[in-house]
């Protein structure tokens, strides 16, 4: 057979072709739309690993790990920035210094009582009866304290106990009392001798108190339900502001 | 040439590739099938046949990559092309043949595709080289090793024989 000479149409126009393919590329985004067949490339993966590639997979692995370890801790100091600021814009001005601490155990063990446990302790400073807050609204206060954690007694304890006073907002009227944990999430504020009647709308704030710590003008909740004939000093049911569900950092108000 | 017969073994090249291509690898050099595959079309079908199997081959290249379609469409064709021209001197259905024309093949492809890469993203145009020098001998020895199955399926497949090729 005689070899035919070569003949230059079929390799110029599939040259051109592969060539206007290549200049359209820079035109288009680049992505797996463009690889049909890349669904095939799994299956390389049933053969035994570079090793090179197993290795640098498993650097992978650890600097994902550690940039998510980062990211937490970067969120949790976010969050604890955004509170102390939150205190601060707040105006509690008679306390200059605050602890930021996370809590890390959100409920009592024993179910009885309404405590969470904190990451500071006495090598911190802490000490008992230190009043814990979220940014401006009331927590409750430690209870005990470790070398490294504290216990905070949370106002909806039914063991807690304060002076506190409802104020309605923009307007004129107020009433104290003490306010009492309930142990089912809320508050109550009792021995009202105010004749003043008190409802939705009104505001629970802190009574200053120096012998206790605490400072005046400190948001503990709302009141979802005013006083009652029933009770015999007109009990007043309370909603804290600072919820122990979602609680994951606080404030200590350490002092001036 | 039977195209259907081409497409099959497309396929097979292809998976080869996937599966068995990093079992043979020596560092990180592998042999290329597809080339092999160009390397015996090329050697016993006209050039028109040899160009066309080649690009499409390495168009299949271009798309199972996700670099975007072209450069290996256009290299393969030249390795198509180059082989096409050594047909009258190699004896395909020899390991010695095969063996050198998938060489030729490879360290078409491959030599320039490395020096692309070492230009634009420094790379190092030696070890470029000596990396393409690489594939090319496995690719090399798998063609060898691949010569006597391709010579048994020539009918099938609607190739050339080579009495006729050399005639």
């Amino acid at each position: 057979m005689r070899k035919p000479p070569l003949k230059w149409t079929v390799p110029v126009v599939l040259a051109l072709g592969s060539g206007a393919m290549i200049l359209l590329q820079s035109r288009i985004p680049a992505g797996p739309r463009y690889a049909p067949f890349a669904f095939l490339r799994p299956l390389a993966e049933l053969r035994g690993e570079n090793p090179d590639v197993a290795r640098l997979k498993a650097e992978n692995a650890e600097l994902l790990a550690s940039l998510l370890r980062q990211q937490s801790s970067v969120g949790e100091l976010q969050e604890q920035l955004r509170k102390v600021s939150a205190y601060r814009e707040a105006g509690m001005a008679d306390i200059s210094r605050v602890m930021p601490a996370s809590v890390v155990l959100a409920e009592d063990a024993s179910g009885w009582h309404g405590t969470v446990l904190i990451d500071k302790g006495t090598r911190d400073g802490v000490k008992p009866g230190q009043v814990v807050a979220d940014g401006p609204a009331v927590v409750g206060r430690v209870m005990e304290c470790g070398e490294a954690t504290s216990r905070v007694r949370l106002i909806t304890d039914p063991a807690f106990r304060m002076k506190a006073s409802a104020v309605r907002a923009g307007r004129p009227g107020q009433v104290t009392g003490i306010l009492a944990g309930q142990g089912d999430g809320t508050c109550r504020l009792e021995y009202v001798l105010d004749r003043e009647e008190v409802g939705e709308g009104w505001q629970v704030m802190t009574v200053h108190d120096p012998d206790r710590g605490w400072s005046a003008g400190m948001l503990v909740g709302d009141v979802v339900k005013g006083g009652g004939s029933g009770g015999v000093y007109g009990e007043i049911i309370v909603q804290p502001r600072a919820g122990a569900g979602d609680l994951r950092h606080v404030l200590i108000l350490i002092g001036k | 040439m039977n195209w259907i017969v081409f497409v099959l073994l497309a396929l097979v090249a292809g998976a080869a590739q996937l599966l068995l291509a990093p079992w043979l690898s020596v560092g990180r050099a592998a042999p290329d099938f597809a080339l092999i595959l160009v390397a015996a079309v090329a050697l016993r079908t006209g050039a028109n046949t040899a160009f066309v199997s080649g690009w499409l081959l390495g168009l299949m290249r271009d798309l199972s990559g996700g670099s975007g379609p072209g450069p290996f469409a256009l290299m393969f064709l030249l390795a198509a092309g180059i082989v096409s021209i050594l047909r009258g001197a190699l004896f395909p259905s020899r390991a010695l043949g095969m063996g050198l024309g998938a060489f030729v093949a490879a360290l078409a492809v491959h030599f320039p595709y490395g020096m692309v890469l070492a230009v634009r993203y420094g790379t190092g145009a030696w070890s470029a080289a000596g990396h393409a020098f690489a594939i090319a001998v496995l690719t090399g020895v798998g063609g060898a090793l691949l010569a006597r199955p391709f010579a048994k399926i020539r009918g099938i497949a609607g190739w050339a024989p080579e009495r006729e090729l050399l005639a």
